[in-house]
């Protein structure tokens, strides 16, 4: 048996005699140490990296030369975004075991991608300081060295964990629980992480919750607050600010318009009130024609008018004419009577004259017969009308005294006693060899005696 | 909820890639076995005549 410690040759004891070392007690170590490395490389395997690093360093406290363990322990630092902590195991197991190293390996690709380690390490960096800066008191700008770590290393749990501390002391819970998402999505089991998720989903308000329609408001909550970030609140902010200054740069130049403005209608106003008081205002002097075209219309309306009356009435002066010629001097008549003599020339009255004297008889004449007709029949409106007509168009014929002795008839009856007496007087004083004289005056008479 | 004056000294420091050659050379760290050999080699010393004995 040869000695793990300094490579003597053994014997039956089991005490190196060179080294004096007790070969049962470096087994039960080594065999500690391969447990640790078994339960490193399960929890490794979960992704529980926090865990992975715990148990493998237990098994390098065991056993320091166990280059594989090393191995795994670097991978476990270096994706929790420890890059440092992850070169120096992967060192240390190549001078450990020089060949056959897959340590030799992990190096030359972080070597390889020179700009990502030195993210990496400058998210390390931003770190330190940030923990400075939160002991300073600079609290903000230590926030500000974090955000910059996590996005420069987006898996450097540690920098998440840290932020989610800060923000759960400052109960900004939605921001405390998207950076303990972060740490708990590259380190499963982070303790860290855990114990921040612990605080705050017993703080109570933020709970996951979901609705009665099973839609997950949490859920919708962190898209919203991916979608509000820092950017856009800033973007408004700037809005607002420009906004506010041009308001403030543009004021004095708008007020001095608005007086300008002001003044412009104030003397507007002033000359039209001026022009209104002396009738010479624009309005003024469209109302005055607007007047003076109104009154020439008229005239010109009134002569039209005048004109289509001479039209009309020369018109029934050529059908009384007409009516003559035919022998129908009743018609004739009628027309005549209802024509305005004076708008006539004179040759035209003299026309008009000559035609009453040939027709008017003859109206008389019919009208006289009609009115007696229905005198008789015992209608006495009727033979008022037509007797009434008949003494308009009549003169000196020989019925007339027996127009007016039935209109005085009638009058009597309806007791109109003054226009009977008169139509009855007529008859006496006009018509003396009338053969209703007697009668007329016997009438006269006993109305004169009521 | 929580106090973060207290809750950030449980942050340490974490190893930056420029420290690496200095931290690497200075570790000598030990391990469970080099102390069971150096106790099992100063207990040879302190007894020899003990363990020759048995």
């Amino acid at each position: 048996m040869i000695c793990q410690n300094c490579g003597s040759e053994i014997g039956q004891s089991g005490i190196c005699p060179a080294c004096g070392s007790d070969v049962r007690l470096l087994n039960m170590a080594r065999n500690a140490s391969l447990r640790q490395y078994n339960k490193g490389v399960t929890a490794a395997k979960e992704g529980d990296y926090s865990g992975a690093i715990e148990a493998l360093n237990r098994c390098i406290l065991f056993d320091k030369r166990n280059a594989v363990a090393r191995n795994l322990l670097g991978i476990a630092y270096y994706q929790v975004g420890m890059p440092g902590n992850a070169l120096e195991q992967w060192i240390i197991s190549s001078s450990i075991q020089a060949e056959n190293n897959p340590a030799a390996g992990y190096i030359n690709a972080l070597q390889r991608h020179a700009r990502t380690l030195e993210k990496q390490d400058d998210a390390v960096v931003m770190y330190h300081k940030a923990l400075e800066l939160f002991q300073s008191g600079s609290e903000d700008l230590a926030v500000i060295q974090l955000k910059k770590a996590v996005d420069f290393s987006p898996n450097f749990v540690t920098a998440h964990n840290l932020l989610a501390a800060y923000y759960l002391s400052r109960k900004e819970k939605s921001k405390a629980r998207f950076h303990i998402n972060k740490a708990l999505r590259v380190d499963k089991a982070n303790p860290k992480a855990l114990e921040y998720l612990a605080i705050l989903t017993s703080g109570g308000s933020e709970k996951e919750s979901k609705s009665k329609t099973g839609y997950d408001e949490s859920a919708a909550r962190k898209d919203f607050s991916r979608i509000i970030r820092p950017e856009l609140v800033t973007f408004v902010l700037g809005v607002v600010v420009t906004a506010i200054l041009t308001f403030f740069l543009a004021l004095p130049a708008v007020t001095e318009m608005q007086e300008s403005t002001i003044r412009d209608l104030e003397q507007q106003v002033a000359t039209l009130t001026e022009e209104n008081e002396n009738g010479t205002s624009k309005f003024a002097l469209e109302y005055q024609e607007l007047e003076a075209e109104n009154e020439q219309l008229k005239t010109e309306n009134e002569a039209y008018r005048q004109s289509e009356a001479n039209r009309e009435q020369a018109g029934k002066l050529q059908l009384a004419q007409a009516y003559a010629v035919s022998d129908q001097q009743a018609e004739a008549a009628k027309l005549l009577h209802d024509l305005d003599v004076e708008k006539f020339s004179e040759e035209d009255q003299a026309l008009i004259a000559q035609l009453k004297e040939q027709t008017y008889t003859f109206a008389a004449a019919e009208y006289y017969e009609s009115g007696n007709g229905k005198f008789s029949a015992g209608d006495t409106a009727g033979a008022e009308a037509d007797l009434l007509l008949a003494l308009e168009y009549g003169q000196k014929e020989d019925f007339m005294d027996n127009v007016l002795y039935l209109l005085g008839q009638i009058y009597e009856e309806k007791g109109d006693y003054a226009q009977a007496k008169e139509y009855y007087g007529r008859v006496v004083n006009e018509f003396a060899g009338s053969d209703v004289f007697s009668q007329a005056e016997e009438r006269m008479n006993a109305i004169l005696s009521l | 909820m929580i106090n973060f004056k207290e809750e950030i000294k449980k942050y340490g420091k974490i190893l930056e890639v420029d420290e690496l050659e200095d931290t690497i050379h200075a570790s000598d760290m030990k391990d469970i076995m080099d102390m069971l050999a150096y106790i099992c080699k100063s207990q040879q010393g302190r007894y020899p005549k003990d363990s020759q004995k048995r």
